[in-house]
């Protein structure tokens, strides 16, 4: 980790680049949800806007780790500690999976009887 | 007593401790909100209602967000100059860090107050008025289009607080309360109201009770007071904690006969046949006084919040197991301003049903009964036509499946079937939608009503049947899970923010003197809160375009 006074004092320049790239990531962010021909897909909101959205933000969220939270240069019981956290969210997630991939698992009751589900 | 390796690192991990404990306390943060992620995405591929997207007002999240990357850097300066020990620059950038939390959480705070008084009802067909309700003038008057009654015309309850038009009004001739659960607060709103009306609440029939030690009457024709009810609790249990002494004391002595009437028996073997002996108790006995009879005299119209009251036709109970007897009067919920009306629900349930949703809607209540509302439609259903012309016009169609020209881009359900705030303002300012001119205030608050009134722009004095309404709310957690979801992720945050503030706010007033004794040791601590308010920043990053954009 940059750790001397003067290691520091050079990394500044990086902090407001990050700054910087964070700002602006969340302003492409907004246009492509508002402004009609940066709309991408179909029109409104569908998965190709998810994906761009969600991908936008990681990009910003790994740079806050890597560089704001010095991830990028960590020791090595740190990424274990922090790695076991995000793995087990990920589970949290893919829990859905579980449900969605249920073979008896159906939309509510329909004319009382249970299970005559409309696949969608 | 010297705590080990805070300031200088383990030799087997390199690290020191407060570092790993921050790590592993984020590591089970990000379980934390990782849960209720997963939670947002079940509740959105499950909900069997349209869900709201994009529907919350862009700008304070993105301005929120803006404030948070800010603090980020910030607070990452804060640290980088305690390590170079420039005491005046860390107090500096801490200091904006600590204002940008706050600035966070008033405009969190702006963004639920607005929310928490914005109306949302859903009829029984399905659509969705939103809106805001009117207050109840005296006499029953409703507040015209263009109207401005003075503080002096509205009717106020007993806190001298005005009445929204929500409320359930209930002509009661008899009110039996609940001895034990009776709701101070509601009897004394009662009877403020039978005073303003002149009538009088009283007891309708004597009572004769005790306190425990000397008996107490309670005559009939006693005018109802909080102090009367309260001195009947206390003989009503009073009396109850008596007998129930008598009834106990009575069993043992049962019980003890039986064991020595049965010798050798096991306990079950008799226990069935062991009973109170009631002949001997019953000269003992104190009256007791479950529920207490008033009779209101002229019958007077009491209101009561929805929530509140299970009503019929001619009775009702409160939640404090209050009965009322008498008839309900009609008791509309009246909109002062609609600012939006939404068909997507009654569109979905119309194609379930396989019903055209157009037709649908065009019969739907709203409609039917409130021309204003049906001229907005007909002017929204002009512009979703010329949308869908402009659409084609510029990305054009393709071949589907069977072979059949579609177009490319269509209009989303939400443009088709939702007339929002902003449509009322282009159609008021003889505009296309979409071509409205909202100021930065309404970004941020919504709809200016009063200011854009002589305009006739929203619909006002809108009048919901009760029974119409199949669900009503704020637009609060209740309302629909996504409200649930985004109050619980962004309130959760919130307190993030708080803490974490707090933390840097102590390093900041509180850490000179560490500052001079050990330097190190404060940049070291500075980088734990640091990193802590990184967390908080990066939750953010994914929070802001999940509620607010997608």
């Amino acid at each position: 980790m940059a750790d001397s006074p003067e290691a520091i004092r050079k990394s500044l320049r990086l902090y407001k680049l990050i700054g910087g790239v964070l700002f602006v990531g969340t302003i492409i962010t907004v246009a492509v949800a508002k402004v009609p021909w940066l709309d991408v897909g179909h029109h409104g909101f569908d998965t190709a806007d998810m994906i761009l959205g969600l991908a936008i933000a990681t990009v910003k969220a790994s740079l806050v780790a890597a560089i704001f939270m010095h991830l990028n240069h960590e020791k090595r019981l740190i990424y274990w500690l922090f790695g076991f956290g995000i793995v087990a969210a990920f589970f949290l997630v893919a829990l859905i999976g579980l449900a969605k991939s249920d073979p008896i698992h159906y939309n509510g009751f329909q004319d009382g009887v249970p299970g005559s589900e409309t696949a969608k | 007593m010297e705590i080990p390796y805070i300031v200088t690192p383990r030799k087997d991990t390199g690290l020191f401790n407060s570092k790993i404990a921050i790590w592993l306390f984020l590591a089970s943060e990000v379980m934390l909100f990782g849960g209720f992620f997963s939670a947002y995405i079940f509740l959105r591929l499950g909900a069997d209602y349209p869900w709201p997207e994009r529907a919350l007002p862009v700008l304070p999240g993105l301005i929120n967000t803006f404030v948070l990357i800010g603090s980020s850097v910030t607070v990452v300066f804060a640290w980088a100059a305690l390590k170079m020990r420039q005491w005046g620059k860390f107090q500096l950038f801490m200091g904006i860090t600590i204002i940008c939390s706050v600035v966070f959480m008033v405009l969190k705070g702006i963004e639920y107050n607005v929310k928490l008084h914005h109306q949302a009802v859903r009829l029984n067909d399905y659509s969705v008025v939103e809106g805001h309700l009117g207050y109840k003038l005296k006499d029953g008057v409703h507040v015209e289009h263009g109207q401005k009654p003075n503080d002096g015309d509205f009717e106020l309850n007993h806190h001298g607080k005005k009445i929204e038009e929500n409320l359930i009004e209930f002509e009661a001739s008899e009110i039996t309360f609940n001895t034990v659960r009776y709701h101070k607060d509601w009897v004394e709103e009662m009877m403020a109201r039978a005073a303003e009306k002149n009538a009088t609440i009283t007891l309708a029939s004597t009572l004769e009770l005790s306190d425990g030690k000397s008996p107490v009457k309670f005559e009939a024709g006693t005018v109802l007071d909080v102090s009367l009810l309260d001195s009947i609790r206390k003989a009503h249990l009073a009396a109850r904690a008596n007998n129930s002494d008598l009834r106990t004391d009575n069993l043992r002595e049962q019980w003890k006969k039986a064991k020595a009437a049965n010798p050798g028996k096991r306990d079950w073997e008799f226990a069935e046949n062991v009973v109170i002996d009631q002949a001997a108790i019953a000269d003992k006995l104190l009256p007791e006084q479950a529920s207490i009879p008033f009779k209101v005299e002229p019958p007077v119209a009491f209101h009561f919040r929805p929530r509140d009251i299970q009503e019929a036709a001619e009775s009702g109970a409160l939640r404090d197991g209050t009965a009322l007897k008498g008839k309900m009067l009609e008791s509309p919920m009246v909109f002062h301003y609609v600012d939006a009306i939404d068909f997507r629900h009654l569109a979905m349930k119309a194609e379930e049903k396989g019903i055209d949703p157009e037709v649908a809607i065009e019969n739907s209540m709203l409609l039917k009964e409130n021309p204003v509302l049906k001229e907005a439609w007909d002017w929204h259903k002009g512009e979703i036509a010329k949308l869908e012309e402009k659409l084609l016009k510029d990305y054009g169609t393709h071949k589907d499946e069977s072979g059949n020209e579609v177009a490319d881009r269509v209009p989303t359900d939400t443009e088709r079937y939702r007339i929002g705030w902003q449509d009322f303002v282009a159609k008021a300012d003889g505009v296309g939608r979409g071509e409205e001119k909202i100021g930065i205030k309404e970004q941020f608050m919504g709809p200016d009503y009063e200011g854009r009134e002589h305009e006739h722009t929203f619909p006002s004095h809108i009048v919901i049947p009760r029974e119409e309404i199949q669900f009503a709310s704020k637009f609060a957690p209740a309302w629909n899970t996504y409200y649930a979801i985004y109050f619980t992720m962004t309130g959760l945050h919130g307190l993030h923010v708080i803490g974490g503030a707090l933390v840097l706010a102590y390093y900041l007033f509180c850490g000179k003197k560490m500052y001079l004794s050990n330097p190190e040791w404060l940049a070291n601590r500075v980088e734990i809160g640091g990193l802590f308010w990184h967390f908080v920043d990066l939750v953010w990053i994914f929070l802001f375009p999940i509620l607010y954009l997608m």
